[in-house]
């Protein structure tokens, strides 16, 4: 997971944006919803398996 | 002079009455501090007032010490209201208090307002100085007390709400003497030794004195300098310090602060599901907009194109078959004229209207007409056909037009 959800939920906004904005041609319109499809996979799968990391610093001294 | 004895009772009750008619003891507000506080169950609270030199009994009774919202206990400096008066039966000379506030509080509060202002004038608390909070934060430092509530409720929030926290959290002393340079410090490690993209203040409610910390210029100075947005939950919902005006947003507990911090996972579920809906039908439209350009494009006007040809066809056919129509009229017409003048014509010729003007027909006898002197030879019969019958003849003589008799 190289890239946070907040990034993927960006990127989906964009492409659907690029979707509902028809200037693309079919072919970017088809490469932008596998596209958008593997984003939504991505973003289920890391909010399906994310836990949450809370860290406590030890002691003052390790500050 | 022969002195009156006295009972006990009377000498305690003279002095009470004494005491009563002084204008001063009447009323007055005295400042010390508690100790041997003891808050009876009958609701009457009874406490030492002292301070270096001296101390005095007093006592307050639950009438006016219910109505104090402030809790007291041993060593607390207090101003005290009331009057000075003896309780009979003990002759015990004490303070009966009617109001108790704590001293010194005001003081604070007084420096509080100052320094709001400072900071107010500083520009410290405008808008346009506040960072925006990420929606949802990649790391989020805690700075808080390891052993309050406050760290409780943010987990418990946390926990509750998302599963997406990345958080680390900096014990600090949140009140006391070491609590503003540990705060400090805290923010300056979070600004500087490790990545955190949001800093959540925190900690539990308390008196003004409590909260202090988060008044301290170094405090306020870190905050406003702070190049990670900070979300402030200091004290309960009425609990206002300078740390929540300077900070980026204001969150009025501390798990509010965990809470607007953190966007809920059933949130992001619903985002994400509508972003693929949004996804989907964007696609289906796409898809349907260029099915019907296609459709329009070619078969549609196909169709029409071929369906205009055809019709153009049938039109010249129409059209030849009306000429030819025309064509065939035109020719019966005129055949249909000759035949008339023919028609007439022939009965301009009728030979019976010939025989009529006094002109005949001469036959032989195979009906074949007499035209010439070399038709007939003499003996022969002859038929003669005038206008109302027939004449049988014989030939008798036969000359030529050149032998004249």
């Amino acid at each position: 997971m190289s890239k946070t959800f907040e990034e993927n939920i960006k990127s989906l906004e964009t492409i659907v944006k690029t979707l509902e904005a028809d200037n693309s041609n079919l072919d970017e319109s088809m490469k932008a919803f596998e596209k958008g499809i593997k984003l939504y996979n991505e973003c289920n799968e890391l909010l399906k398996n994310a836990e949450n990391k809370i860290e406590i610093l030890n002691n003052k001294s390790e500050k | 002079m022969k002195l009156r004895k006295l009972s006990v009772k009377e000498v305690n009750s003279y002095a009470q009455k004494l005491l009563s008619y002084d204008p001063i003891l009447n009323n007055i507000i005295v400042e010390g501090e508690i100790s041997n506080f003891t808050a009876h169950s009958s609701g009457h609270a009874y406490f030492t007032l002292k301070d270096d030199e001296a101390r005095i009994s007093c006592i307050m009774f639950s009438r006016y010490f219910s109505a104090v919202e402030d809790h007291f206990k041993d060593g607390d400096q207090v101003d005290c209201k009331g009057d000075i008066s003896i309780f009979v039966r003990d002759g015990k000379f004490q303070l009966y208090v009617k109001e108790m506030k704590k001293a010194g509080l005001g003081a604070l509060h007084i420096k509080f307002e100052d320094l709001k202002k400072q900071y107010k004038k500083l520009g410290y608390f405008k808008d346009e100085h506040k960072k925006e909070i990420p929606r949802l934060p990649k790391k989020i430092g805690i700075i808080t007390s390891d052993q309050g509530a406050a760290i409780k409720d943010v987990i418990s929030v946390f926990n509750r709400r998302s599963t997406l926290v990345n958080a680390v959290v900096y014990p600090v002393s949140v009140q006391g003497d070491y609590a503003k340079d540990e705060i400090v410090k805290a923010l300056d490690y979070f600004n500087n030794k490790t990545a955190v993209d949001l800093i959540i203040m925190t900690r539990g409610g308390g008196s003004i004195e409590d909260l202090w910390a988060f008044n301290e210029p170094i405090v306020v100075e870190s905050v406003y300098h702070s190049n990670i947005p900070i979300i402030s939950g200091v004290g309960h919902e009425t609990d206002f310090t300078l740390v929540d005006f300077v900070a980026d947003l204001r969150a009025p507990t501390p798990s509010a602060a965990a809470e607007v911090a953190m966007v809920a996972n059933d949130t992001l579920m619903d985002q994400i599901e509508q972003l693929k809906v949004s996804l989907m039908n964007g696609y289906k439209d796409k898809i349907n907009l260029e099915r019907n350009r296609l459709e329009a494009l070619s078969l549609e006007k196909l169709m029409i194109r071929k369906k205009n040809q055809i019709s153009q066809r049938y039109q010249n056919l129409d059209n030849i078959h009306f000429k030819l129509n025309q064509l065939m009229n035109n020719v019966l017409k005129g055949k249909k004229n000759q035949l008339e003048n023919l028609v007439l014509a022939l009965n301009h010729n009728n030979p019976i209207e010939i025989l009529s003007k006094g002109y005949s027909i001469t036959m032989n006898a195979s009906k074949d007409s007499v035209k010439e002197i070399n038709d007939v030879t003499v003996g022969e019969k002859i038929y003669t056909k005038l206008s109302d019958g027939l004449i049988t003849s014989k030939v008798i003589n036969i000359i030529g037009d050149d032998e004249h008799e």
